[in-house]
């Protein structure tokens, strides 16, 4: 390989790692937890919990009288029946001002879930624009690309460094001098898993195209990402315009009938979505979604049909290959198919990718630390290196400390889901904290400690709800709420052995700098 | 002096950055001083930082133009391409034997694109 394509990758493939390697790890990180989000907004609403399952009809009437009752003027009304995943029966409607409003209601009851709570998507939120809003906020998704921007760089530039892959790969010298260490584990996660981290990278970015590269929109549509998506939309549906005025008050056609009509096409147990458009009226369309679990694409199968006959309006049947692709690239990111197999796969595959960054920051800080020149640059990597320590661990210890403040949060606390991310913020700051106060030797050890303490209390807050404690989960079956327990305490075993074997070592000045750096 | 390492990779990456690229890139008779390498770097972080978001965005404003599909699918097959080319555009602009000469392909690729998005819009 040539020697100066090689040495211009070494430098990018370590200053890329420098400036974004943080960002990046956040991203990995909220990421692999992001997987299993359904499951965790499951285990965040208790009164989701231990509910006997009911039937999609009866699920679909519930959702339809709350909506006759709550939202009769309502343009938009939205159904999602319970899943597997996520068995939870939402309901949504546009309320007068256009704004979209949700509920989740209990199918046997009617009532509504009134707990205001992040839960899981609080991770997804994080991870693909670090929860800022797109509108108010827009530097969320600006650090999210050039991150990501930077993952793919790093990921070619370190293949191009390494061009003794396969001899690096079996190399790891758990007894050699420190530096050697970090620099095998480095490599080891780096190269096993490095057509995921690529690929996982390239489809983030694709699955939101339209918000990290709009170019083309720019250059076709007028309107802007508005137009685009109606167009989209338009490309496979019938055309919906909300600036058509809701039609006189018509008995509409009853939805539950509509299941059998659209599994005729699509196959039983196929429905998943209901999307009204002016319900109640004259010229009330209704959409009936495919479920997309069964399939890589995220490309969503639609059939409309007039509210009031219940005639069959459109059939998906219209593909366009250059949209099948983007769908296709775009479910191999949120890896919604194969099962909770599969989605274990991406969270090790993903807990890989964060610690190959974590080992990237570490291995630079030691090595500039151990060649420093002055102390006052000596200082300057120390202090690298703390905020080091507060980003990896301090993550952990702030995603674990988010989990148990959505128990422990009392449910009648007014901007409840802000109080969630001030705690996430609050503990993530307080490491910071830490992470300067505290002496340099003492930081893994002690961040790891809260770590694994923060996750061990994580099955402990059930104890709030008492019917979720874990005890109780196993024994009436409610399988999702214990595993998330159960994982959680296996997180805090696995960062307690890290608290108990990392070995800090310091630099021991000038003699330190001959032979052996360990 | 350190004993060489017996690992390339290691010992390649150690060595000054400045001095690994500016060597590459500026052939001249007398070594380059610190300013020189220092300005060298600078130019290349800030191409590749904006530069090179700004010329993908140019390239796909012109290619979605230029392309014979319904508009929907240009959207959509421009951007994945982008996503492409613009890793590709990053290593080569650090990559690059002459800073000069790539900030000047650079800017006349931009210009290039802004043209064909003017011709075919």
């Amino acid at each position: 390989m040539d020697d100066t394509f090689r040495k211009s990758m070494a430098w990018v493939h370590t200053w890329i790692g420098l400036f974004l390697g943080w960002f990046a790890f956040l991203i990995f990180f909220t990421g692999s937890l992001s997987v299993f989000h359904d499951e965790l907004n499951y285990w965040a609403r208790p009164s989701l919990h231990g509910k006997a399952p009911v039937s999609r009809l009866e699920a679909l009437q519930a959702g339809e009288a709350f909506l006759q009752e709550h939202a009769p003027d309502s343009r938009m009304w939205r159904i999602a029946y319970p899943n597997e995943r996520y068995p939870a029966l939402v309901v949504s409607w546009e309320d007068a001002k256009g704004a979209t409003k949700d509920a989740i209601i209990d199918p046997r009851s009617g009532t509504v879930d009134r707990l205001e709570t992040e839960g899981g998507s609080f991770f997804v939120r994080m991870h693909f624009r670090l929860h800022m809003n797109r509108s108010t906020l827009p530097v969320g998704i600006w650090i999210v690309v050039a991150a990501s921007m930077a993952m793919l760089l790093a990921c070619i530039s370190g293949v191009v460094i390494h061009s003794r892959i396969l001899k690096d790969l079996f190399l790891f010298r758990p007894r050699a001098g420190k530096q050697r260490r970090w620099l095998d584990a480095h490599n080891l996660l780096g190269v096993l898993p490095l057509p995921f981290y690529l690929l996982i990278t390239f489809t983030g970015l694709v699955a939101y195209y339209y918000v990290y590269l709009p170019a083309p929109i720019h250059a076709l549509y007028k309107g802007g990402e508005e137009e685009f998506r109606s167009d989209v939309v338009s490309l496979q549906y019938r055309e919906y315009k909300p600036d058509n005025p809701p039609g006189r008050p018509a008995q509409n056609y009853p939805l539950a009938k509509l299941i059998e009509c659209t599994e005729a096409v699509f196959g039983p147990d196929s429905t998943n979505y209901f999307f009204v458009r002016d319900p109640g009226r004259d010229n009330a369309t209704v959409e009936v979604w495919r479920r997309r679990n069964d399939g890589i694409k995220q490309q969503v199968y639609r059939i409309a049909y007039d509210g009031v006959t219940g005639k069959t309006l459109r059939v998906f049947t219209k593909r366009s290959p250059i949209l099948e692709t983007q769908s296709f690239l775009s479910g191999l990111h949120f890896a919604e198919f194969g099962g909770s197999a599969l989605r274990w796969l991406y969270v090790i595959a993903g807990m890989m990718g964060a610690a190959v960054i974590a080992t990237g920051t570490e291995l630079f800080i030691i090595k500039r630390k151990n060649k420093a020149a002055s102390d006052r640059s000596r200082a300057a990597y120390e202090m690298i290196e703390r905020v080091n320590v507060a980003m990896v661990a301090g993550l952990a210890v702030a995603s674990a400390a988010f989990m148990c403040g959505m128990r422990l949060l009392p449910a009648s606390l007014a901007d409840r889901k802000w109080w969630e991310v001030f705690v996430f913020l609050a503990v993530w700051l307080a490491s910071f904290v830490h992470a300067v106060i505290r002496p340099l030797p003492r930081l893994w050890r002690e961040q790891l400690a809260a770590g694994a303490l923060a996750a061990a209390l994580v099955p402990v807050t059930a104890f709030v709800t008492p019917q979720l404690a874990l005890y109780r989960t196993v024994v009436t079956g409610d399988w999702v709420t214990a595993a998330v327990d159960a994982v959680f305490l296996l997180w805090a075993g696995l960062l307690a052995v890290l608290a108990v074997k990392v070995k800090w070592q310091p630099v021991r000045g000038a003699a330190a700098r001959k032979g052996e750096i360990g | 002096m350190r004993a060489p390492s017996p690992i390339p990779s290691l010992s390649l990456a150690s060595r000054s950055c400045c001095e690994s690229i500016f060597e590459t890139v500026m052939p001249r008779t007398q070594p380059p001083t610190d300013r020189q390498k220092a300005f060298d770097i600078a130019i290349r972080v800030l191409t590749a930082s904006f530069g090179g978001y700004f010329a993908t965005y140019m390239a796909m404003f012109a290619l979605a133009r230029i392309l014979p599909l319904t508009r929907a699918d240009s959207v959509l097959l421009t951007s994945m391409l982008g996503f492409l080319v613009a890793p590709a555009l990053m290593i080569w602009i650090f990559a690059a034997r002459s800073t000069g000469r790539m900030v000047a392909t650079l800017f006349l690729g931009i210009l290039l694109c802004a043209a064909a998005a003017a011709w075919a819009g």
